[in-house]
């Protein structure tokens, strides 16, 4: 005969702890090479480093990386529309620029007699006319009021 | 098949003809964009982002069939489709990355993604509203709602429960519940249908928030500038490489995101859906259009009701009883000490001195391993299942009729019927989805419902004829209708003439004499011209289908009344052909499997009498013993174990996942049954009330950690798969029982479920052609299966299964049910499920979110009564039977009328089979349930609060309309239609 009696039910561990998904991050770095990737570079760290420490103190990568500073704070400094006038004007200077063609024979230093005579000269306006007319889309680039850089490069408009 | 060629920018396709243009193209590996239109819903037309040109043409690429010689032009219509995405994005904010929904099925990113939009024209404006999280298990974020309409026409059209709108008149159109902006308190009955066709997060499980993703759970804090981040990065660099980001993102949650095929494990409608999960965590059930029983459909509970599988109650170690106290033990050595006492109590009292009791919760295949055990290594045919307390009746009513223990027909079949008859079975609340394509049949083609309750509920009240008998009495009107057919020339002369035996059909109509409408209405309390109208609209339906559940099998003449509801049917023709038939509602997801697999104590599986010499000889030489070893005697079913347990009969039981000292009638005398038992195992996966009672508990698994197979209420053979491991050192059913049998000198040998399933159909014949292969993915198959795999969804098109292939009009008289009211006990208690719960609450109730519908229990009492005995919501009853008492809060309402009582049966610590009896239907022996007279006492207390919180849909007012009002939308002066630009997409 089996009288009725109660129990109170231990609760079970539902889900992974920290040392289940431990062991799954280390399952996962494993089967995707990534722990050998790892091992090797710390196997080889101080020849890694010597490699490295080389070449950031060459001229050429310390000049890149001060460079580079300047210029991510001098952009840090402008605001994006200013910036976007900016490097939308240069673009199309660029793209004025460069649908001039010079005349081959027009490529001798003019003087002082000669700059004199370049004021007069239709040829030489003819030839310096490209460069003048970049500046001035460069500058009317930097008046215009912009749309957004996607809707210039996609003209697609947005309020979003 | 037939097929049509049309011509797709310029390219000929071929394919299936008259289907939507968008599901042609799909299966042609080709996507028109579209982000509203879904193969379940139809074309809304609300989201503007599918057009196609055609004839020069704008057109909604969605409202297209196809047909030969159509030529769509999508290209021409490109800057159409994407004004419509960018009206989209004017009301829903893109931070893909950081969203819950983001995992590869959100249909609005990826149809954004797929169209590589450079940028969104227009800004994406909030709404003046909160997000709504009054629901315990989804919200509502009218920030992200792209005002689509899918989930309203999920609800109006195909849960049909009518609770969410759209009103494109108001300045800031929503989402609505009920007309209003509230969830809690409305209709909604938490379905999940809205949640689950949503294409954005807009309506989002609570459980996918906030950690589906692994940057979606950061604090709003940190969230919200990174997501204003990206918006500002978005000017410059535009949405392709945030796009790019949220692609990523999507592949990055796939490996830790498994989406499992499972089916639920509630009631026996066999929805199946994928799973979702994440570790152990549910993050949702993910309904899909090719389940074939359900669809996209669920209800709450196969949506919701998951939180019991990870529950920290859930039992995980094998327990043995010792010096009274449960002390925890290992496998090795609980399956040892039930091995041998088994086989020691078997050599001391005999084979039928032990018990068993198998799961209707648990699979077909452990099923088989319960009886095999019982008949093989036991050799007692004492084995049965939950199907006693409720669905034998039925059973024995089709059997003594048509021959099939089953639905004769698929939810198909209902659905296209003529008209319904639904009797006693409050199906919308237990079998929601099968309830579902009722009322959709009935509100998009005027199918007719005639609905034979005592209650009022939501069926009765969108029948046509709602009969409210007395209780007890469905036999006498149901036979009354039959002879009215005879009698008004609705019976189907040619139908009986070939398909019915002409041996039992004058005494059969002999049998019908006394049941004169007059007698009826006098015996039933329903008038003699709503007979007459239902009458008429039976006998001239040309296909009507007739299904029943507990308030007829619980009754001392269950058996009868399902023989009477099967009669009609026959004499009416309405067997064999599409549209007809008898179905009982199969109430756990695998009663039907639990019986057909054997758990009877008459018949092997396959319902093969183990009284037939040649079926002992077939099964003992498969099982390889000699035909002696197998017993040729009718065993004895649960209410009789339980009796001769009482008796000292019975000296052990073996009970595998039911509750059987809070289900069975009378817990008094069962629990002193239990405690007489020399010997008692529970399997189950919590420490129920009857494992109070066993001296071994062993751990056992939910379906979702184990593979298997259930039958359905429509003989639909499913599959489903292991979605989680067993929790701790818990194990699958299938697996205990082979292990137990191993020990008992049976070493089967099983590694997967699918080998049971192989030794099942290679015996019996119901079985044949069932395989795992068959039943992959989405698979089914209804028995009978053929060998070759050929199955049977609609029975007794080729004849019926009984002698000569003719069906059996069987006569019947009417007899008093066992218990009745009298001058004391004066009025009826019905009981039943309620649709947020389910049985003792050993699932539905490991969790808040559930409990918070409805946390405590009532008694349901009619407003005329009410007013009688000055009860009002929140009285204190004490509600007395001839065999106990108990006391439980007063809810008045009209669902229930006269002197009849409604008890939900889940709630209680005796719960309310402290008031039911040994009565029972002497056929086949279950127990009279719904046959309980009672008196009522208002209790001198102070009264609670009205039992049922105000927030509970049953106090919603439902706002039926035909679907989304997309024409109002058009008719808004601001709405211009694509590629045109317009002020306020935000606000349409």
């Amino acid at each position: 005969m089996a009288a009725r009696i109660g129990y109170d039910v231990k609760p079970t561990k539902i889900g992974p702890d920290a040392r289940d998904e431990l062991q799954q991050l280390l399952e996962n770095l494993h089967k995707h090479g990534m722990l050998r990737l790892a091992n090797d570079l710390v196997c080889a760290n101080s020849r890694i480093a010597k490699v490295a420490v080389d070449g950031l103190n060459k001229e050429g990568t310390l000049n890149a990386l001060q460079n580079l500073s300047l210029l991510l704070m001098a952009l840090s400094s402008i605001p994006p529309e200013r910036f976007q006038k900016l490097v939308f004007a240069v673009t199309d200077a660029l793209d004025s620029a460069g649908r001039h063609r010079p005349e081959p024979d027009q490529d001798e230093a003019p003087g002082l007699s000669g700059a004199y005579r370049m004021l007069n000269d239709e040829d030489l306006w003819r030839s310096l006319h490209p460069l003048i007319a970049g500046l001035k889309a460069f500058s009317q680039h930097l008046d215009r009021d912009e749309e957004k850089p996607i809707s210039v490069f996609t003209g697609k408009s947005s309020a979003a | 098949m037939a097929t049509c060629t049309i011509t797709y920018d310029g390219q000929p396709l071929t394919g299936e003809a008259d289907i939507p243009l968008i599901d042609f193209l799909t299966a042609q590996g080709i996507n028109l964009p579209h982000v509203c239109y879904h193969p379940s819903l139809g074309a809304i037309q609300t989201c503007d982002t599918c057009w196609v040109e055609m004839n020069g043409e704008l057109l909604r690429g969605c409202t297209l069939r196809c047909a030969d010689g159509m030529a769509i032009d999508s290209l021409a219509a490109r800057s159409a489709r994407e004004e419509g995405m960018d009206r989209l994005l004017a009301k829903h904010e893109l931070y893909c990355t950081v969203c819950e929904h983001n995992t590869g099925d959100c249909t609005l990113h990826n149809t954004f993604a797929d169209m590589k939009i450079p940028v969104q024209r227009y800004q994406f404006e909030r709404k003046p509203y909160v997000k709504d999280e009054t629901n315990p298990f989804y919200t509502y974020d009218p920030d992200q709602c792209i005002l689509c309409g899918r989930c309203v026409e999920a609800c109006q059209n195909v849960e049909v429960n009518e609770t969410l709108s759209i009103d494109f008149n108001v300045e800031h159109p929503r989402v609505l519940w009920d007309g209003g902006t509230e969830i809690a308190g409305s209709s909604c009955v938490s379905c999940g249908h809205c949640v689950t066709v949503c294409p954005c997060n807009a309506l989002l499980e609570k459980t996918m928030q906030p950690d589906a993703g692994p940057f979606t759970a950061m604090p709003q804090e940190v969230k919200r500038p990174l997501i204003d981040f990206i918006k500002s990065m978005e000017h410059t660099i535009g949405t392709p490489a945030v796009t790019g980001l949220s692609l990523m993102d999507i592949q990055l949650r796939q490996p830790e995101i498994k989406r499992t095929k499972t089916v639920c494990t509630y009631c026996g409608v066999g929805c199946a859906f994928e799973m979702w999960t994440r570790d152990r965590q549910i993050l949702k059930v993910q309904p899909v259009a090719d389940a074939p029983a359900n669809g996209i459909s669920t209800c709450i509970k196969g949506k919701f009701a998951w939180d019991f599988v990870n529950s920290s109650k859930r039992l995980t170690t094998p327990l043995i009883r010792e010096n009274d106290r449960f002390r925890e033990a290992s496998w090795d050595e609980a399956l040892s000490l039930v091995a041998r006492r088994l086989l020691e109590i078997k050599a001391e009292f005999g084979p039928d001195s032990i018990g068993f009791i198998g799961s209707s919760k648990a699979s077909n295949e452990e099923a088989y391993l319960t009886q095999k055990i019982a008949r093989l290594i036991i050799g007692t045919n004492s084995v049965d299942n939950s199907s006693r307390y409720c669905q034998n009746p039925a059973t024995m009513g089709l059997q003594r009729t048509v021959g099939y223990g089953g639905d004769s027909g698929t939810i198909h079949d209902i659905e296209k019927a003529e008209l319904v008859i639904i009797v006693g079975s409050n199906t919308s609340e237990n079998h929601p989805v099968i309830a579902s394509r009722i009322k959709a049949a009935r509100k998009h083609r005027g199918q007719k419902l005639i609905v034979a309750d005592l209650r009022r509920h939501e069926m009765a009240e969108r029948a046509d004829i709602h009969l409210r008998p007395k209780a007890s009495t469905d036999l006498v009107w149901a036979s009354a209708l039959a002879r009215y057919m005879f009698d008004h020339g609705h019976a189907d002369l040619d139908f009986l003439k070939k398909h019915v035996d002409p041996a039992k059909l004058d005494e059969y109509r002999r049998s019908l004499e006394p049941f004169t409408l007059d007698y009826a209405e006098q015996m039933t309390g329903i008038p003699k011209a709503q007979l007459i109208e239902a009458g008429e609209l039976i006998g001239r339906a040309t296909s009507a289908c007739l299904l029943w559940a507990m308030g007829i099998t619980q009754h001392s003449h269950g058996a009868d009344t399902s023989t009477a509801l099967s009669n009609l049917m026959l004499v009416t023709g309405n067997y064999g052909r599409p549209g007809t038939g008898g179905y009982p509602m199969r109430g756990h997801n695998n009663v039907q499997g639990a019986s057909d697999f054997g758990c009877l104590k008459n018949v092997y599986p396959g319902y093969e009498k183990v009284t037939d010499p040649k079926i002992r000889e077939k099964w003992a030489k498969a099982w390889g013993v000699a035909p002696e070893a197998l017993s040729d005697k009718v065993g004895e079913d649960n209410f009789l174990m339980v009796q001769d347990a009482e008796k000292g009969k019975v000296r052990a039981m073996y009970v595998i996942g039911e509750e059987t000292a809070f289900s069975d009638a009378d817990s008094k005398n069962v629990h002193e049954a239990f405690t007489k038992l020399d010997f008692m195992v529970v399997q189950d996966m919590f420490f129920s009330r009857t494992a109070e009672f066993a001296d071994v508990v062993l751990p056992a698994c939910p379906s979702v950690e184990k593979d298997g197979t259930f039958v359905n209420t429509e003989r639909r053979i499913q599959r489903f798969y292991q979605v989680l491991p067993p929790l701790g050192d818990s194990r699958p059913d299938w697996r205990i029982l082979t292990d137990l049998a191993a020990r008992m000198g049976h070493d089967w040998g099983y590694s997967h479920p699918a080998q049971i399933m192989h030794e099942v159909a290679g015996i019996a014949k119901i079985f044949a052609g069932v395989t795992y292969e068959r039943l992959e993915g989405w698979k089914s198959l209804h028995w009978p299966v053929e060998a070759d795999g050929t199955d049977t969804p609609l029975l007794y098109t080729e004849g019926f299964h009984m002698p000569g292939g003719k069906a059996v009009l069987y006569p019947l008289t009417w007899k008093e049910p066992a218990e009745a009211a009298d001058a004391e006990y004066d009025l009826i208690l019905d009981n039943g499920r309620m649709l947020e719960q389910f049985q003792a609450m050993n699932q539905t109730g490991r969790g808040p979110r559930i409990w918070s519908l409805s946390p405590k229990w009532f008694v349901e009492v009619s407003p005329e009564l009410a007013q009688e005995r000055g009860i009002e919501d929140g009285s204190w009853l004490r509600i007395t039977s001839r065999r106990g008492s108990l006391d439980v809060p007063a809810l008045v309402t009209d669902r229930v009328s006269g002197g009849n009582l409604f008890l939900p049966l889940h709630h209680g610590k005796p719960g309310l089979n402290a008031l039911t009896g040994e009565h029972h239907d002497p056929d086949v022996n279950t127990p009279a349930y719904k046959e309980i007279a009672v008196k009522l006492e208002v209790l001198r207390r102070a009264k609670d609060p009205p039992p049922l919180p105000d927030r509970n849909f049953r106090f919603g007012h439902r706002h039926p309309i035909d679907g989304v009002p997309v024409d109002e939308k058009w008719h808004r002066g601001d709405y211009l239609a694509p590629p045109r630009h317009i002020e306020h997409p935000d606000r349409l």
